[in-house]
């Protein structure tokens, strides 16, 4: 199945290419679709498909199980934790110029060196925390 | 119209998302089964002078590895001690 997934999300990426000429990565779509709150250098055009194309995310597990399919997808009920999750992604995102899909998925297919070096950093830290968040201090 | 577009473009993405399931090691195969497609993908739209409802193809430019980058790349030595 994750193979089949992966085909999914990049059947996105370049329908959103294709629609919009812009890069699918998540948290620069979340970004731009905060321009609902706050002004946005892009304008309200580029605004309206961003928050659209969120929504559309949140959707996509709704439309499932309507479907009666499993999710597999779990959402931790630790608020705290999820929070401070949530702010570390933020900054890493923003640090690093992109997420999974802004870097592994679009950057990769555009074999930009940049890109893989965030994929290489990005994999490690990740497979670290769980690591350690698991088998270290014993979380789920 | 982009909106519409929009909503159908987040909600492929997460119907991919969710069939694939959650984090674990298979992520790498998502990923690449996403890159593999969206390499293939990205060379026929380009073909194209311009998006179907956007103005312009806009692809980040930069190629520096840099200070940002820096930043991430001592985050993950530290993480990774």
């Amino acid at each position: 199945m994750s193979l089949a997934g992966g085909v999914l999300i990049g059947l996105s990426a370049v329908m959103v290419m294709a629609l919009f000429g812009r890069i699918a990565g998540i948290s620069g779509i979340a970004r731009g679709a905060l321009g609902v709150v706050m002004p946005s250098k892009d304008g309200p055009r580029e605004v309206g498909w961003r928050f659209a194309f969120i929504l559309g995310l949140f959707a996509a597990p709704l439309v499932m199980a309507l479907f009666g399919a499993q999710i597999a997808q779990t959402v931790s009920d630790n608020l705290g934790g999820m929070t401070v999750a949530g702010l570390l992604v933020g900054l890493g995102t923003a640090v690093g110029s992109g997420c999974t899909s802004g870097h592994g998925v679009c950057g990769l297919a555009r074999f930009s060196h940049r890109s893989a070096v965030a994929v290489v950093i990005f994999m490690i830290a990740a497979a670290t925390t769980v690591f350690v968040l698991r088998h270290v201090l014993g979380a789920a | 119209m982009r909106s519409l577009f929009g909503f159908l473009t987040g909600l492929v993405f997460g119907l991919g998302f969710n069939v694939a399931g959650a984090w674990d090691p298979s992520l790498a195969f998502v990923m690449a089964g996403a890159a593999a497609v969206t390499f293939i993908g990205y060379r026929l739209v380009w073909r194209q002078p311009v998006p179907v409802i956007g103005d312009n193809f806009e692809v980040p430019s930069s190629t520096a590895i840099d200070r940002p980058l820096d930043t991430s790349i001592y985050l993950a030595r530290l993480l990774a001690s």
